[in-house]
């Protein structure tokens, strides 16, 4: 592999990647659902930048540095003591190529650019089918809202928002284990996101586990991952959108969630792509302030 | 409490609005420079002149025709060079000019030329050049490669052979003198045909030896997918 080249990544493997992980996001809650008017709302930064991606037979290339930072709000809040009404809304989201020059001269090769938006937005409803048992089921659904930029900067290939409309039905299981002091969890769940205007639907799935301690600091480690199931158009008018087509990631993220106050905490992750294809090879990072009501 | 976190979250805000801020990417794309002698002739008939032409490709393989050059003949009895590189023919032989750069001494070419009563003639400049092209990432990428002169119409042909990926968008064939970077390469086509034979006009080629390399790159993400030589 020719190694001259510290890649820029693509934009739309970064925001493919930050829309997944927004989207598992939307399933923290595991199976339970928040019982009538309470809920967890959550402000946060997410962000990736990456110089390497994951090729389509899965290995990893160089690409010209490359970011996508989102700034959005995540709100959870039961509609009823089974239906809780589930938002992700990335209100700014930035995407962002760096400059290319030449090691040897030092001119600029490639100027480097960025757009700046609201993000695609995720909208949900999760009804809990087994609620108040040692194991709890729900299922949700998601729409996903192209409210974000498809095809931004001089070339088209900067995005925050793939284009498409896309609707997720997933079920999460569940249950929490006390170990001594300290409270467990653990889930998993599957999901089936269908996605319009040629793109190949998804298969996800993960699971997660959580520990509380003292009732103040909360650890959560999540195995996910998506499959395509290459079902979906080859040839996407958009210059990039092969890209966002067929991609495929298992991640590990891990989470630490303080309690500052009895209602409102600090949080803080970082996911690492184990492997994947046509998508971004580096870590993603988020902080986030959250209060549960 | 309050007014502390406020703090915290705002001096954390200004570090990741700098995190966003667009960075810079270098990439190595150095290359020996060169020189060479763009239309060497054959021979020249005595009492005749001709004007030699030059290229001069920097060290990032782009022609700089601003770089100055000096012509030496290493048989002045039989071939008299100006400094602008005009040849006069004076007596029969084998006569040898030296052309280089005055900046960089490293770069210079040696040609040859028979001086003599039959007339002057130019080189036999290949009609076509070959090469195998091979992919330097993780993308697939190979076949056979070709520029062609047909007629004084250049042609690029990828062979029968000829398969590249086509999960990559925007896959753009280029010809240049740098393998490493399309800084001064001449964009030929996109690439949307992802297998077997195809061929490129060239309008923008004057010359069968005026780019060494074919090279693919995915324009968009600006990452080389590979290349080839012609020989």
């Amino acid at each position: 592999m020719d190694s001259s080249y510290r890649i820029i990544m693509n934009r739309k493997l970064l925001y493919l990647l930050i829309l997944v992980m927004f989207s598992t996001s939307a399933f923290a809650g595991g199976g339970w659902t928040h019982k009538q008017r309470h809920g967890y709302f959550k402000i946060s930064q997410w962000w990736v930048l990456s110089n390497s991606h994951y090729t389509d037979l899965g290995k990893i290339d160089p690409n010209i540095t490359s970011g996508l930072f989102n700034t959005s709000i995540y709100g959870e809040y039961g509609i009823t003591n089974r239906i809780n009404g589930i938002i992700y809304f990335p209100f700014f989201s930035r995407a962002l190529h760096y400059n290319l020059y030449s090691g040897t001269t030092g001119d600029l090769i490639l100027p480097g650019q960025s757009i700046n938006s609201i993000g695609d937005t995720n909208i949900g409803i999760k009804y809990g089918i087994i609620q108040d048992q040692r194991f709890v089921l729900s299922t949700t659904i998601t729409l996903g809202l192209p409210f974000g930029n498809s095809s931004g900067g001089s070339d088209g290939s900067l995005q925050t928002g793939d284009g498409e409309f896309n609707q997720m039905l997933s079920l999460d299981f569940s249950t929490s284990l006390p170990i001594g002091k300290v409270n467990t969890y653990y889930s998993t769940y599957i999901g089936f996101n269908n996605r319009t205007k040629g793109f190949s639907d998804e298969f996800r799935y993960g699971v997660e586990a959580g520990a509380t301690f003292f009732n103040k600091l909360t650890t959560i480690f999540k195995l996910y991952g998506v499959k395509s199931l290459r079902n979906g158009s080859s040839t996407i008018d958009n210059a990039t959108s092969i890209f966002s087509n067929n991609v495929e990631f298992t991640a590990l993220s891990s989470e630490v969630a303080y309690d500052v106050f009895s209602k409102i905490g600090l949080s803080a992750s970082i996911t690492v792509p184990l492997a994947g294809k046509l998508i971004y090879a580096d870590n993603a990072y988020s902080i986030g302030v959250y209060m549960k009501f | 409490m309050i007014t502390a976190i406020r703090s915290k979250l705002l001096v954390l805000g200004i570090i990741l609005s700098l995190y966003a801020c667009i960075g810079d990417d270098f990439v190595e794309d150095f290359v020996m420079p060169r020189i060479e002698v763009s239309n060497p002739i054959d021979s020249l008939k005595l009492g005749d002149s001709y004007q030699y032409k030059y290229r001069y490709f920097n060290n990032v393989g782009v022609v700089d025709s601003t770089i100055e050059v000096s012509w030496n003949s290493l048989t002045p009895s039989l071939l008299d060079i100006t400094d602008q590189g005009l040849a006069t023919s004076l007596l029969e032989g084998n006569a040898q000019v030296v052309l280089s750069s005055l900046s960089n001494p490293v770069a210079y070419d040696t040609i040859y030329v028979i001086t003599n009563n039959f007339g002057t003639s130019g080189p036999d400049l290949p009609s076509e050049r070959n090469g195998v092209i091979k992919s330097t990432s993780n993308y697939l990428l190979e076949g056979d490669v070709q520029i062609v002169n047909q007629d004084s119409q250049f042609i690029l042909k990828l062979g029968e052979n000829f398969m590249a990926t086509s999960a990559l968008p925007g896959l753009v064939v280029y010809l240049t003198n740098n393998p490493s970077t399309t800084n001064g390469a001449l964009e030929v086509s996109p690439i949307t045909q992802f297998t077997g034979a195809q061929e490129f006009l060239l309008p923008d080629v004057t010359d069968i030896n005026e780019y060494d390399y074919v090279l693919f790159f995915c324009k968009p993400f600006a990452v080389k997918v590979g290349d080839g030589q012609f020989l």
